[in-house]
């Protein structure tokens, strides 16, 4: 009921307008303009994408006093699949989000959402290697503010799409949409006359003209590809195993765990006090291998990578054990003690899925008029858990940008201030996918002085207070 | 109370609003009879009301045209006989052209439409004005500085439930001397204010139409007009809240008659903002050998040294007309990061606003007027 409201408003006004607009016609001022608005409709910024970084953004902007005035639309390959019902089952695709992530995600509501819902608060983080006894935990101080939250995917975005309707009057969200063919974009034909708007041809034959593009589409964008930005491509050669692992013997299951196997990290993310988020990045062979074993063996392999032994590099074991000694004279009392990760007793019935790790990263986020969010700009490893919080950053970031050029008067689409954003970014986003791929590199090998040198730095990090504050300011900040 | 007759007829303020979608736009400039507390209500169009007004007081000075009323919903002239009746009598110069009224009533001619040919010849034209990594590269990076600079001495005018965060510059109205191709005119009036730009040449009027049509939120509160500061300020005297001359001073042959001209635009208690270049051998270096002949920033032979004017000469200038300089500011341009920044040493380029005094019954709190 309260949709077809909605819907019969929305088709009010469009006849209002058509109606004052023919008027206006009729009389044939501004003669140019008018013919020109009737081979397309004008908006301030379109978004493509309507994904968990997509809505994000088109929320954010809503949610902008300064741009109230502007027309924003969000387009979405998907049908509306209306409101969000929790299944009791849980899902196997699931984020870290950070702090950062939860306080713009607050701004607009969308937390709140998620808290109402379910995740789970990791208080705990401990990284350990299977070819040494290093390792290397964070928390805080008393253990009582979280270092992230563990949300399901579906959960995010449901939540992001519920504050989406609260603010239906200021975001016009087209389901079932997406662009065909776009003009007036950079990177096409140069000899084209560049108007001052990009125009975007949607599957059902209406025009846009749009002041400003930004590309959500996901890793395989189309506004990356039409817009001709370069991207760089890694393939890592490895796939990631998902799973929802039903843990015995927990009290509180409020640690993160994850561990760095030669062939990959195995990271176990707390989503209840019985459940964990399995994501195990491993090479496709054995990925393959993992998929089709009975559920049984299944477990048994998770529990095995977790606990074996067999790795040990005996010499860069005796190496550590020396530096410890002298790191524990220097710095006494910095040892703190290892915990043990949880037995894995069952997985849930079909949760397992794998899916192939690639990086890319576009070398701009910006072109005169579109700008790139999310995956559509950078897709990394998700070894951290730290993709999506990127995106999330960027979503907040642009915000910002766009927030400064309109008081400054400036076209949305004006590139200085897009520089700005993409400098921003670049500057954030581009050293944690460097440090992300170096650790993946690092730890992919068990060569014996590659062995001693990671276990080393990773000690001197753990031991030093300083330096693993500053770690933790760093993995806060993301 | 000031009402004009028409705002005060209840039934005829549909058939106004029609009307204020009329293509005599630009006769808001003539138009200061309306008492603004009901046309404020309503869409800024409503100035026509002031030029309505007129009707009553027999003024033919300010014609309008009777293909106007004609166009108009038939019922309503039923409605409303004697209204249209006598809005005919007085239009009986409907059949002169534009071109023609303004020479004869000596007005400012409205350069308010552009046709589809021209939008496409322009356009091209428009795109190199608008590429902001191309010719004009350094205005448009100017704009980072001289647009917070004239809204926020302008806002600060304004009560706190006047401003309005998404449109702070609402109800101001601006002068923009030397709009070119609107690179300063468009962003103003994206902050809400209502803009003439005053260009001289005709062409340069068609390229920033050609850009400005694109904008729908914005390409009614902007004007352009061919015309120059001192004939404008005939007839337009003490009508603008605000009169901005950037990067002008510097090729106007008589300064002391420009400028007087522009402060005579100036309401009491509006503001002028200049920006130009300071008449130093260093201004010489950068601002000529430099940015015109090595870096080629700028077109060789844009700037002439001799008619730059310095600082103190402006202060001078503008304490003649009784203005107070409110702020000298230095612009320093890095040309390796392609943008401005303010900085102590006008020696260069400089960014000077100066106040007129506001009257003793205007008082200082700023009011919404149409000039």
């Amino acid at each position: 009921m309260a949709l077809r409201t909605t819907f019969t408003s929305k088709y009010l006004k469009l006849i209002t307008r058509r109606f004052i607009f023919n008027e206006l016609s009729k009389k044939a001022f501004f003669s140019a303009s008018t013919s020109k608005n009737s081979d397309g409709e004008y908006a301030d910024v379109v978004i493509s994408g309507g994904g968990m970084v997509g809505a994000a953004m088109a929320c954010a902007l809503a949610n902008n006093k300064v741009l109230k005035n502007k027309r924003i639309i969000l387009l979405e390959v998907g049908r509306d699949t209306g409101d969000y019902v929790l299944p009791e089952k849980y899902s196997n695709r699931t984020c870290a989000l950070s702090p950062s992530t939860v306080r713009l995600l607050s701004s607009f509501g969308a937390w709140q959402e998620i808290e109402a819902m379910r995740c789970h608060s990791v208080s705990r983080m401990q990284v350990w290697e299977s070819c040494a006894d290093s390792m290397i935990t964070f928390n805080n101080q008393d253990m009582s503010e979280s270092l992230a939250y563990i949300v399901e995917n579906d959960v995010i975005l449901a939540a992001i799409m519920r504050s989406l309707k609260r603010m239906s009057d200021k975001v016009e969200v087209r389901y079932k949409t997406r662009a065909t063919a776009f003009s007036n974009i950079d990177g096409k034909d140069p000899s084209e006359v560049k108007l001052p708007y990009v125009g975007l041809t949607l599957n059902d034959g209406t025009v846009l003209k749009a002041k400003l593009l930004i590309g959500a589409d996901g890793m395989n964008s189309v506004v990356r590809k039409e817009a001709g930005f370069h991207t760089i491509k890694r393939d890592y050669g490895q796939s990631a195993v998902v799973a929802t692992l039903i843990l015995g013997d927990t009290t509180s299951n409020d640690t993160a765990w994850q561990r760095f196997l030669p062939t990959g990290p195995i990271a176990l993310l707390p989503m209840s006090n019985t459940l964990s988020s399995l994501v195990w990045t491993t090479t496709p062979e054995n990925a393959k291998h993992l998929l089709q074993i009975p559920d049984d063996s299944f477990v048994d392999a998770v529990n095995d990578a977790l606990w074996h032994e067999r790795e040990k590099n005996a010499l860069a074991g005796q190496v550590l054990d020396f530096f410890k000694n002298v790191f524990h004279t220097i710095f006494p009392g910095s040892e703190s003690s290892r915990q043990l990760p949880p037995t894995v007793m069952n997985i849930e019935e079909g949760s397992r899925a794998s899916f192939p790790l690639s990086l890319i990263h576009s070398s701009q986020y910006v072109k005169p008029r579109v700008a790139l969010i999310g995956d559509a700009g950078h897709r990394l490893h998700p070894l951290a858990g730290q993709g999506v919080n990127l995106g999330f950053g960027d979503v907040q970031c642009l915000n910002e940008i766009l927030t400064k050029s309109v008081q400054n008067g400036a076209d949305l689409g004006s590139l200085t201030h897009l520089l700005e954003y993409e400098t921003e970014r670049q500057r954030h986003n581009v050293p944690v996918m460097l440090t992300i791929d170096a650790l993946q590199r690092l730890y992919s090998t068990d060569v014996t002085p590659l062995v001693m040198l990671r276990s080393l730095g990773l000690h001197t990090v753990h031991s030093i207070p300083l330096l693993k504050v500053q770690m933790h300011i760093i993995i806060n900040t993301l | 109370m000031n009402f004009c007759r028409f705002c005060t007829t209840a039934g005829v303020r549909s058939s106004i609003k029609r009307l204020a979608a009329a293509p005599y736009k630009l006769c808001y400039l003539d138009s200061d009879k309306c008492n603004k507390s009901y046309c404020n209500s309503e869409s800024r169009s409503f100035c026509n009301l002031g030029l309505l007004s007129r009707l009553k007081t027999n003024d033919s000075k300010y014609p309008l045209t009777a293909d106007t009323f004609n166009s108009l919903n038939p019922k309503k002239q039923e409605k409303f006989p004697l209204f249209f009746q006598q809005i005919r009598q007085h239009t009986n110069l409907g059949a002169i052209s534009a071109d023609e009224k303004a020479n004869i009533f000596q007005r400012p001619k409205a350069q308010s439409t552009i046709d589809e040919e021209e939008v496409s010849k322009f356009s091209g034209l428009s795109a190199l004005w608008w590429d902001e990594g191309g010719e004009f590269e350094a205005l448009h990076s100017l704009n980072e500085l001289r647009i917070p600079l004239i809204r926020d001495a302008l806002v600060s005018k304004k009560n706190l439930d006047q401003y309005d965060p998404a449109s702070p510059l609402q109800g101001f109205w601006i002068l923009d001397v030397g709009s070119g191709g609107g690179i300063l005119s468009e962003p103003l009036a994206r902050l809400g204010a209502s803009v003439i730009g005053l260009e001289a040449s005709e062409e340069t009027i068609k390229i920033a139409q050609a850009h400005l049509i694109h904008d729908v939120q914005i390409r009614d509160s902007v004007k352009y007009i061919k015309s120059t500061v001192e004939d404008i300020a005939l007839t337009q005297e003490g009508k603008f809240d605000a009169v901005v001359a950037s990067e002008v001073l510097e090729h106007v042959s008589d300064a002391q008659t420009f400028v007087t001209a522009a402060c005579k635009l100036v309401r009491p208690g509006g503001s002028i903002f200049f920006t130009t270049l300071n008449k130093t051998q260093l201004a010489y270096a950068l601002g000529i050998v430099a940015a015109e002949n090595i870096l080629h920033l700028v077109t060789p032979g844009t700037h002439d040294w001799e008619k730059f004017v310095p600082p103190t000469v402006l202060q001078h200038m503008l304490d003649k007309n009784n203005f107070a300089t409110r702020l000298i500011h230095g612009m320093w341009y890095n040309p390796l990061s392609k943008r401005w920044s303010w900085t102590k040493d006008t020696s260069i380029n400089y960014a000077l606003h100066a106040v007129k005094p506001s009257t003793g019954e205007e008082g200082d709190v700023w009011k919404e007027r149409k000039p």
